[in-house]
């Protein structure tokens, strides 16, 4: 069936193309050319910003959107044209979905039809169990709150056993403390299960909680794929640092400036993480004297937004206020990456 | 190595190619059936008579012959009646809106005491057979009314088609208006604006999509209304529709009823198309504010102008005509009498050719088959009409079959009914001596109504929904099973009441197809009041309480199994 050397287990999508829109001429590409490997127990994030293709391309290995072009195969099994309810793939949505006409446990037995009831009844205590929603079988879903309306809908996807879980920014209707609260929950969960998933998220934080591979979508291309580790010590790109929260992006003389020591390579610039600039009193450290242009005062500490000179706007930690119209910076080499110019 | 699919799928089919291929063949020729079968009876019950009465004007001898436009056209008659029906559409139009809007906000913006209750009553009016409304304006304003004067004016027609129309304009108007974000003429006030200037630059903008919508709509209903007309106008005032009725039954004049069906049909699309494109419009506006709650408590200091105005159209409008009804229906003589309520167990004087009662039974059974036959296309259409294709050639399609199912609501009833005869009355189809045209003809009519109280509640389901059971294995059958046919099941107690009530009380088709032995209550009821003498009229208002008392039983029955989430009208 398969030509060439047999694919590993997982989900192999390859060369996924997906279009929207009518005509030939009008159609916008939302997914252009991706190939993505996920292996079994492995939870691979999509993130990116809005428009970026990662919805879209999570639709078309759910079979929800047709392909343009490409393959879908789990193991040497080829899925591209089987119909989403054959798949064996669970979706959860942003928000939740679930069957306003059906209580709780009514919701999670939906994809279990094929177990006997006994089963089945077992099956859905089990997963509310595992979400921490147990006790709440005969709930109504207008009762529920959107935290808890979210862990029924993932105990319902999670039923089924599906072989790979997709999840559609699942968590970005809630607000910040729950959010953090919940991909915990969903990490915890989707590991003691062993589930493979493939998740979307726009929120950088929330991509790193949750994933064991980090693939970076912008305008309908995976630009890099990576570890949460791997991806923030070597962005590929500037896009990507900067998506990631890196900047300013320093040239090799702003970067002497500051006292940076080690080559920069032609081609390459040195971008800052968020802590890369850090304000320092004692004149004999290596740095500069930079103009303050405002100070904003954090929880913990205080970013001054100063001029470098180079003439770049850049904001540099400080543990408290700075008094005066100067002062002195010097650059973090943990805090700071080579990326591509 | 290759056969390890991961994580366990337990119990799961594997994916067959031929029984699916086998699934998706039987899946899409079921949809082909469902839409085919609704088609098939629209075009025959419907668009088959419509055409060939169209046809019988401008046939003549075999060759098409335009001259009896010309003809037609060329005479003062035809230019007077086309006038009255604009004229007496425009003004029920814009008194309609003109008390409706301050309706809309008391009964929607405003929280009172006993709001539900009247909300309830101002919705009582639209659902009643025209053939009462008329009968009870006549028994207000009519020759021995307390009101005597007005009976039998363009006046009263124009207030009777209010009657009609005022909860059209409240509900639509009030459904946006109640959803509107109070912050916003809020802001206008904190700007400097006063009451007036922050309701006539911000709200009122606002309220634009939904005054148009209910402003075409009701045009559309009054520019089409038959039986009020037919009642109060007597032989002095026609319009369009009731011409129609005059020049092929009394005159036997084909050709003048069909150049005037084509006038009046020119008329309803386009008020067809305005409906569409304003309602398009709301819907979209909707969508922005669907969870602001622009509600407050009623308050006399700030609301007693709308609030006035409120009061006196429900109790004089609405609330005297229907009062006068059933008093003057227990009257006779002098005194207090049940007299006329006896009355419906007999002849009413050889008036009839079967008693009263029979009608009374005629219109029940009739009603009951005419909603089964209206549900059943209706679920039909929902389905297919709420789908979604992806490729806009099918999109289009289905955006055409629903306006489609739409036209019976414009085509005149009467023109639906006469063409019954003239096409149904002999082979492949002899159904002219069978019982059975009249409850099609009914649920034809019917039908829009119908498709129009399921659709909203089917189109409102989050295509993702569908997605997430799909996910969970559901094949489409099933989803179409456990997803669609749930919320569409909330939508099917109302449109089972609209279908009866307007069954009950249609009376455009039915007086040419019901059969004279076999009348429905409505035609009884016409029959009665052209009769001379006080003994019909009592007969004909006991009658048409009756008739009222049928109706809005089955309304309140509908609306206790009405879903909370508002419908367009």
């Amino acid at each position: 069936m398969v030509t060439g050397a047999a694919p590993g287990p997982g989900l192999h999508a390859e060369g996924i193309v997906v279009r929207y829109g009518g005509g030939r001429h009008t159609a916008t590409t939302a997914v252009d050319d991706v190939t993505l490997d996920v292996a079994p127990g492995e939870i691979v994030v999509l993130l990116g910003a809005s428009g970026s293709g990662k919805s879209s391309l999570l639709r078309g290995i759910a079979g929800l959107e047709p392909l343009a072009s490409g393959r879908i195969r789990w193991g040497a099994e080829d899925l591209t044209e089987v119909p989403v309810h054959r798949r064996g793939f669970g979706v959860m949505f942003q928000d939740g979905q679930l069957f306003p006409h059906r209580d709780v446990g009514g919701n999670v037995a939906y994809g279990l039809a094929h177990l006997p009831r006994a089963e089945r009844e077992r099956r859905v205590l089990q997963v509310l169990d595992l979400v921490g929603m147990a006790g709440f079988e005969r709930r109504a879903i207008a009762t529920l709150s959107g935290g808890q309306a979210q862990r029924v809908a993932l105990a319902r996807s999670l039923a089924p056993s599906p072989r790979l879980l997709m999840l559609d920014e699942p968590l970005s209707a809630l607000d910040r403390a729950l959010r953090e609260h919940l991909a915990g929950v969903l990490r915890t969960t989707l590991r003691s299960t062993g589930t493979t998933a493939l998740y979307v998220t726009h929120d950088q934080d929330e991509a790193f909680a949750v994933a064991d591979r980090v693939a970076v979508m912008e305008a309908g291309r995976v630009s890099q794929i990576d570890t949460p580790e791997g991806l923030w010590t070597h962005p590929a790109s500037r896009a990507v640092a900067a998506f990631l929260g890196y900047g300013p992006f320093l040239t090799a003389d702003d970067a002497r400036a500051l006292g940076w020591r080690q080559e920069i390579p032609a081609g390459m610039t040195l971008a800052l993480a968020p802590g890369g600039l850090v304000a320092t009193d004692s004149r004999d450290d290596a740095g500069a004297r930079v103009r303050i242009v405002d100070q904003v005062v954090h929880r913990g500490h205080v970013s001054i937004g100063v001029t470098l000179p180079g003439g770049v706007r850049a904001s540099a930690r400080s543990p408290r206020r700075v008094a005066g119209a100067t002062v002195g910076v010097r650059l973090d080499p943990a805090s700071c990456v080579l990326v591509p110019a | 190595m290759s056969s390890d699919v991961g994580a366990p799928v337990a119990g799961r089919p594997d994916p067959l190619p031929s029984p699916r291929a086998w699934a998706e063949e039987a899946w899409r020729a079921w949809w082909v059936v469902a839409a085919v079968v609704p088609l098939a009876m629209l075009t025959i019950f419907f668009a088959w008579p419509v055409v060939t009465l169209v046809g019988r004007g401008f046939v003549v001898d075999g060759r098409v012959d335009t001259g009896m436009f010309a003809e037609v056209f060329d005479q003062a008659r035809t230019w007077r009646i086309v006038g009255t029906t604009l004229l007496l559409a425009a003004s029920g139009t814009a008194v309609s809106v003109a008390l409706g809007l301050p309706g809309a906000y008391v009964l929607y913006v405003c929280r009172f005491p006993g709001r539900a209750l009247v909300r309830a009553l101002v919705g009582v009016p639209f659902v009643l057979p025209t053939v009462v409304v008329g009968v009870a304006f006549l028994a207000l304003l009519g020759p021995s009314g307390p009101l005597a004067g007005l009976g039998q004016s363009r006046t009263a027609i124009v207030l009777a088609l209010v009657f009609f129309n005022y909860s059209v304009v409240v509900r639509t108007v009030g459904g946006l208006w109640s959803r509107l974000d109070p912050r916003m003429p809020q802001a206008a006030r904190a700007l400097g604006a006063s009451p007036w200037r922050a309701f006539r630059t911000v709200t009122l903008p606002a309220l634009t999509p939904a005054l148009a919508s209910a402003a075409s709509l009701v045009f559309l209903f009054c520019a089409s209304a038959f039986g009020i007309v037919m009642v109060l106008g007597g032989v002095r005032i026609g319009t369009i529709e009731t011409e129609i009725w005059y020049q092929t039954t009394q005159l036997l004049d084909l050709g003048a009823a069909a150049a005037l069906s084509i006038t009046q049909l020119v008329v309803v699309t386009l008020c067809l198309v305005v409906t569409n494109a304003t309602t398009a419009r709301q819907e979209r506006a909707l969508r922005l504010r669907a969870d602001a709650s622009g509600e407050q408590r009623f308050a006399w200091r700030r609301d007693a102008l709308p609030g006035a105005v409120t009061a006196l159209v429900v109790l004089g409008l609405l609330g005297a005509p229907l009062v006068t009804l059933v008093v003057r229906s227990l009257r006779a003589g002098d005194g207090w009498s049940l007299e006329h309520y006896r009355a419906l167990a007999t002849t009413v004087g050889r008036a009839l050719p079967v008693p009263v009662w029979s009608g009374i039974r005629n219109s029940v059974v009739v009603a009951v088959e005419a909603t089964a036959i209206a549900l059943a296309l209706g679920v039909l259409v929902t389905l297919v009409v709420s789908r979604r294709p992806r490729t806009v050639l099918a999109r289009r399609a289905l955006r055409g079959l629903d306006a489609l199912f739409m036209l019976p609501l414009g085509v005149s009833a009467v023109t639906v009914g006469f063409g019954f005869l003239i096409t149904l009355n002999r082979p492949p189809l002899d159904l002219r001596s069978s019982m059975v045209l009249v409850p099609i003809a009914q649920a034809i009519v019917a039908l829009p109504l119908v498709v129009r109280s399921m659709l909203p509640v089917v189109r409102a389901i989050d295509p993702r929904m569908r997605e997430a059971a799909a996910a969970l294995g559901a094949s489409p059958a099933r989803v179409l099973r456990s997803v669609d046919l749930p919320f569409l099941a909330r939508g099917l107690g109302i449109a089972a009441g609209f279908a009866m009530a307007a069954s009950l009380g249609e009376f455009g088709a039915t007086s040419f197809l019901a059969r004279l032995d076999r009348p429905t209550l409505p035609v009884v009821i016409f029959r009665l009041i052209g009769r001379p003498g006080e003994a019909s009229f009592g007969a004909a208002l006991a009658a048409s309480v009756v008739l009222a008392g049928l109706t809005a039983a089955v309304m309140l029955l509908a609306e206790l199994a009405r879903p909370r989430a508002a419908l367009p009208w």
